[in-house]
């Protein structure tokens, strides 16, 4: 019997060994090859601006890419809607490593308004002045006219988070005093050793 | 007939007791007599009034959890592309306990993806899935499967870079199936936007098949009985070697166990593991408070289309880093993998027994899978997100 456990640790010792060994390799040649596509450019400047405005907030420190996507906006066929002047101006901040101005003048560039604070984006509705409606967005469309900022997650605890972690204090005494009161007359492990002696092993 | 109270007049006390029996008793009796509750007190293993033996129960506590608060936040959300990400910081900002009520959603959500990975594995490790609940482990797949595209949906719905990132990433894996994907794509219904109808599905669809499927799965429990544990002799023997015989009690369940002292499993009324269920539930709701109170989850940028930059969250990482190998096929062949070799389980594993000693390669494929998904979860820390969709308004 001993034997027989033996050989069945040894057979599932193998098998883990053999595919810790697979994974291993895997990880070895898979990183090694990782694929990196770059995104497919944008023939309209517009849309590169609000790319180069996405990145600054998401990614502020591949000024490599930013500066990709305002060079892009310069090169673009399709220039509708974009004050270049403006954005040749966001490339010269970028160069003075100047980030903030350069946001502001590339949304200013394709006449978004400035929202560096990121909370005041509730009007996002309010008709553009000289137009009579605001295109919505359909399909796969975003809809974004401003990139927003982050709104972080939590500031300091307020009183209804004192109060909450109270509740949770005592739901949690609650619990653990009631899975007590109420667990079964006998462990898994208690039965387990009356089964083993019932068998007689 | 005035004269003559019946038992059911009564509220299903006998005539004559109800002054020894309380207002509380017989209000629950009147209920049980006509709603037939009585039923939910079925006998079940004491071995199952554990926590192991909850996770499934726990899970659903998730699901109900999320309900509650889905509804709740949906009385603020607006699923349009121009205003959702703003609603959803108007829901974090301006309404009371909104910030709270979100994270909660976020958190239980993770929680219930947990929760269902640990039942699915536990009832893997105990060979609870085996003949005659073959059908149950398909329909506990299944859910766990629509759990996953709930997660998506969800994400997708707050409508920041990271959302729409993962947005695009259905709608390229949609456009790889061709025709088949259609209905996933936004050409399907072009001047809708597909943000909506993400949100229809995550609101209607995944929760109502979720419930749909979490009632057979609990009414199919209930027929073929809490399975019994692989270690502990059985009174009705559910294993595929005793299921090939006529039924009859093993033998050993009321033997003599040392001096003085005879095993029998006792049974407990599944009413009594509800009890200790709801116990377990308070915990975690107190866990997930606290988390929520603690680590609420930021709201991204509103998103622009053609860059790709953020990391999905980590119940997806594992096929993050097929993508960065093998391009997008890579998540549509790790899912399709993943849940194809789940599915096939009960019906490859021929196996009679039901004790993981007993089972070595069963246990070897699955430690092999485990790890390989958090092997691949690991190595998404260091690769850098990389464009792999034209994304493309």
């Amino acid at each position: 019997m001993a034997g027989c456990r033996s050989g069945l640790r040894t057979r599932v010792a193998r098998s883990l060994c053999t595919t810790c060994a697979v994974l291993l390799t895997l990880l070895v040649v898979g990183t090694g090859t990782a694929r990196a596509h770059e995104g497919e450019e944008t023939a309209e400047a517009s849309e590169s601006v609000r790319q180069a405005i996405a990145l600054i907030v998401n990614e502020p420190d591949d000024m490599d890419m930013i500066a990709d996507k305002v060079a892009d906006a310069l090169e673009a066929e399709d220039t509708t809607g974009v004050d270049l002047e403006l954005v040749t101006d966001a490339q010269a901040a970028l160069d003075l490593d100047q980030m903030m101005r350069a946001r502001t003048l590339l949304e200013r560039a394709i006449g978004a308004r400035s929202d560096l604070a990121g909370t005041d984006v509730r009007p996002i509705l309010q008709v553009p002045p000289g137009e009579s409606t605001v295109p919505l967005a359909v399909g796969s469309e975003t809809g974004t006219n401003v990139v927003t900022d982050e709104l972080p997650g939590r500031g300091s605890l307020t009183g209804a988070d004192i109060a909450l972690l109270g509740l949770a204090a005592g739901l949690a005494v609650t619990g653990v005093l009631l899975s007590v009161r109420f667990r079964p007359p006998d462990s898994v492990r208690e039965l387990r050793r009356r089964a083993r002696f019932a068998g007689g092993s | 007939m005035t004269g003559m109270a019946t038992t059911a007049d009564r509220g299903g006390v006998p005539a004559g007791e109800g002054t020894q029996v309380g207002r509380g008793r017989r209000a629950v009796a009147a209920v049980d007599e006509r709603l037939g509750l009585d039923a939910l007190r079925y006998p079940v293993p004491e071995h199952a009034n554990n926590l192991a033996w909850s996770l499934g129960g726990l899970t659903a506590v998730s699901l109900a959890v999320l309900i509650v608060t889905g509804v709740l936040l949906s009385q603020f959300y607006s699923p349009t592309p121009e205003v959702a990400n703003a609603s959803v910081r108007y829901i974090v900002e301006d309404i009371f306990l909104g910030r709270f009520i979100r994270s909660l959603h976020f958190w239980t959500a993770q929680a219930m993806y947990v929760l269902a990975a640990l039942h699915l594995v536990r009832v893997f490790f105990h060979g609870s899935y085996k003949r005659p609940r073959e059908a149950n482990w398909l329909i506990g797949v299944s859910m766990f499967g629509l759990t996953s595209l709930a997660i998506f949906t969800g994400t997708a719905l707050k409508w920041d870079q990271e959302a729409y990132e993962a947005l695009a990433h259905n709608l390229e894996v949609a456009d790889l199936f061709g025709g088949a994907g259609l209905w996933f794509s936004s050409a399907f219904a072009e001047q809708t936007p597909i943000l909506v109808r993400l949100y229809a599905a995550h609101v209607m669809l995944i929760p109502g098949l979720l419930l749909a499927l979490l009632a057979v799965h609990a009414l199919l429990i209930k027929k073929h009985k809490i399975s019994s544990h692989p270690a502990l002799p059985s009174e009705v023997p559910d294993t595929p070697a005793a299921l090939a015989v006529p039924r009859q009690p093993v033998p050993g369940t009321a033997l003599a166990a040392g001096p003085g002292e005879t095993y029998v499993e006792k049974t407990e009324p599944f009413t009594q593991h509800l009890r200790r269920l709801g116990a377990f539930a308070l915990v975690l709701l107190a866990g997930l408070t606290v988390l929520s109170v603690l680590f609420p989850p930021p709201v991204g940028p509103t998103p622009v289309a053609g860059i790709e930059v953020t990391k999905p969250m980590w119940v997806f990482w594992w096929m993050f880093t097929l993508e960065n190998w093998f391009g997008l096929t890579g998540i549509v062949w790790g899912a399709a993998l993943l849940f194809g070799v789940l599915a096939a389980v009960p019906f490859v594993d021929r196996n009679p027994a039901r004790s993981w000693r007993a089972r070595p390669i069963a246990m070897a494929l699955a430690a092999a899978v485990l790890l390989a998904i958090v092997v691949l979860s690991v190595l998404m820390a260091f690769t850098t997100p990389a464009a792999h969709l034209g994304m493309s308004p």
